[in-house]
């Protein structure tokens, strides 16, 4: 599982190699300073025009919201569970078209695009049979650790500690008592053909991750950390900063999955310790200061140490 | 008596919370009192409202949207130039409005203070919840300065503030409540007569306008047209690059999450704030310091 040094061939070399088209247009009415805002808009520079949008309740059914749209590709609205399901329905329906002779194989990509809130836990068994079945299609997870369109009400991504509205810190309880649900694990049991998280913080990563998925044909998984000013109580201009902590802290491991073989596409030598990270968010804040939870802390801590030596790189 | 207020401000102002205050304290000052904020997909810095209505004993039986407030809260002064926050006020309805000066041309009475550099002083940031809360007890007669500070404090805890984040939202409440004078004491007053109202029977709670549709699906046929959704507006923060320091990294053009950084050829970048939220990333990435923050200022 050692870092990928070999060369690879990608158009993406640096940040200046970055797409100039842009398909998701201004003028969305999600929050100042989404991270996952930013992860779509690179997600669809990487897959180009041809792409077509599933879109399940979310923060991001908002990018289509009457009388205005934010994607310039093709958008299908779908129910909360349904994401995959109706990715199925539009490959199978191109499928069909074209042995029908009715129309030429546009070659166009189906994105299915949820929340974490569908991703890993109202979607899920859509998503495992989709995958199951092999169905040729990208999905992308942003994940902001909580229903943020509702209010930040918790999800099984919600890491521990994280106070959400239904996880609130009272006198009994330092907020989300329970870890993270593994999604990457739990997609990855069903031998995807590539499976990735990305940051926002490593756009040529990111990019080239797109790039290497659109080669290959079968299912396409990414799970984008999705920095929320509004839920994590932190501030919109320090979006980036704050997933480049994430990232540097060992929080969220860069890795993909090709096959089934797993790769750590950056290795955080340096690992500050994770409060650092923690620190920028108030969704934490009760973890700090005279009352603040040194337990929980330290159980943050021991899970990334613990995380990162189980890799053996 | 029976008095409706309206608020007018920005997501992540404290819209809602200075509605929860006004209700609690009136609460606490023995009125009858309820308050609700719009239900919608408001975000941080977009256009929000929310309304409290109290009376002296009376039931108040109604609910939903305030139509035709007595008094209009606006906790940002740019609302007044962007949307018409005046709409169906009262003829002598009252305006209550968190800017350093009082603009010459409104209708109504009015009065101003400038919470958000009081905000600035004694909690560190731009929160005006309890600040706007006060001017509204205050100049309203609603409730004395311990129903406004109790009401403070029990509605800052309930959103989960420190303690010492609350005591400081209570000293600014009390500096807000010491600032304004009383306008009207709706207090001992009459419920206005129909005459001094605008069309109060056609007043409905909820407004939801009747669409005709050209197709019976619900679907949006133009792509890539939210440009057309100015929101711009929403800015609470101006990005300036200063293109002597402009090194032409694009850094802030890949980071952008609204693509409001477009480039020309030579990736010489520019900001487009049509549609601009203000949310400064590309100010806090910029690698080379190049992108300097102004603080918008209400035309």
């Amino acid at each position: 599982m050692a870092s990928n040094q070999t060369t690879i061939d990608t158009a993406y070399k640096t940040m200046k190699d970055t797409p100039r088209e842009e398909y998701l247009q201004p003028g969305s009415p999600l929050c100042a300073g989404c991270g996952g805002e930013i992860a779509v808009r690179l997600a669809l520079k990487a897959l180009g025009p041809k792409t077509i949008v599933v879109s399940v309740p979310g923060c991001f059914g908002l990018l289509a919201l009457y009388p205005y749209s934010s994607i310039e590709n093709s958008m299908l609205f779908a129910p909360f569970a349904s994401g995959p399901a109706a990715a199925q329905g539009i490959v199978d329906g191109i499928r069909i078209q074209v042995e029908k002779r009715a129309m030429v194989d546009p070659g166009s990509k189906v994105l299915v695009l949820t929340g974490d809130g569908a991703a890993y836990d109202i979607g899920l068994q859509a998503t495992s049979g989709a995958i199951h079945r092999g169905l040729d299609f990208y999905y992308l997870c942003y994940d902001n650790e909580a229903y943020g369109n509702t209010g930040f009400q918790f999800s099984s991504a919600t890491p521990t500690g994280s106070s959400t509205s239904t996880t609130a810190v009272t006198d009994s309880s330092q907020g989300n008592s329970l870890r993270k649900k593994n999604l990457f694990e739990i997609w990855k049991a069903h031998n995807p053909s590539y499976l990735a998280t990305v940051a926002v913080s490593k756009p040529v990563d990111m990019l080239r991750k797109f790039e290497k998925a659109s080669k290959m044909s079968g299912s396409k998984l990414f799970i984008a950390f999705s920095v929320c000013p509004t839920g994590w109580r932190s501030e919109p201009r320090e979006t980036v900063k704050i997933d480049r902590l994430a990232v540097e802290t060992g929080v969220w491991p860069l890795k993909e999955s090709v096959n089934g073989r797993v790769t750590h596409t950056y290795i955080p030598r340096k690992r500050p310790p994770v409060e650092n990270y923690l620190k920028t968010q108030r969704r934490f804040e009760h973890l700090f200061g005279a009352c603040g939870s040194e337990h929980t802390l330290q159980e943050i801590q021991r899970d990334v140490d613990e995380y990162w030596r189980s890799i053996s790189i | 008596m029976k008095i409706r207020i309206r608020l007018h401000g920005r997501g992540g102002q404290g819209v809602k919370t200075a509605g929860r205050i006004i209700s609690t304290a009136c609460f606490l000052e023995g009125h009858c009192a309820e308050d609700s904020p719009m239900y919608g997909p408001e975000r941080r810095g977009a256009p929000v409202l929310s309304f409290v209505r109290v009376s002296d004993g009376e039931p108040l039986e109604e609910r939903g949207y305030i139509e035709h407030p007595d008094a209009l809260v606006l906790l940002d002064s740019s609302s007044v130039s962007r949307s018409s926050p005046f709409y169906g006020l009262r003829t002598d309805g009252l305006v209550i409005i968190n800017a350093p000066l009082l603009a010459p041309k409104f209708a109504f009475p009015s009065v101003a203070f400038d919470v958000s550099s009081a905000a600035l002083r004694v909690l560190k940031k731009d929160s005006v919840s309890a600040g706007a809360a006060a001017l509204a007890c205050k100049a309203l007669g609603l409730t004395s300065i311990e129903s406004l500070s109790e009401a403070v404090r029990m509605e800052m805890n309930e959103i989960g503030l420190r303690p010492e984040l609350i005591e400081r939202n209570v000293e600014l409440a009390r500096e807000c409540f010491s600032s304004v004078p009383t306008v009207k004491s709706f207090v001992h007053a009459h419920d206005p007569s129909p005459t001094d109202s605008n069309d109060e029977s056609s007043e409905k709670l909820v407004e939801i306008p009747q669409m005709v549709g050209l197709q019976p699906i619900a679907a949006i046929i133009a792509t890539g047209n939210s440009r057309l959704n100015e929101t711009g507006l929403w800015r609470l923060t101006t990005p300036r690059i200063d293109y002597s320091k402009c090194t032409k990294c694009i850094v802030c053009f890949v980071y952008c999450p609204d693509s409001c950084i477009t480039l020309e050829p030579d990736l010489t970048p520019h900001i487009q704030y049509e549609n601009c939220k203000g949310c400064m990333i590309c100010a806090t990435e910029c690698p080379l310091h190049a992108i300097s923050e102004e603080r918008a200022v209400p035309a």
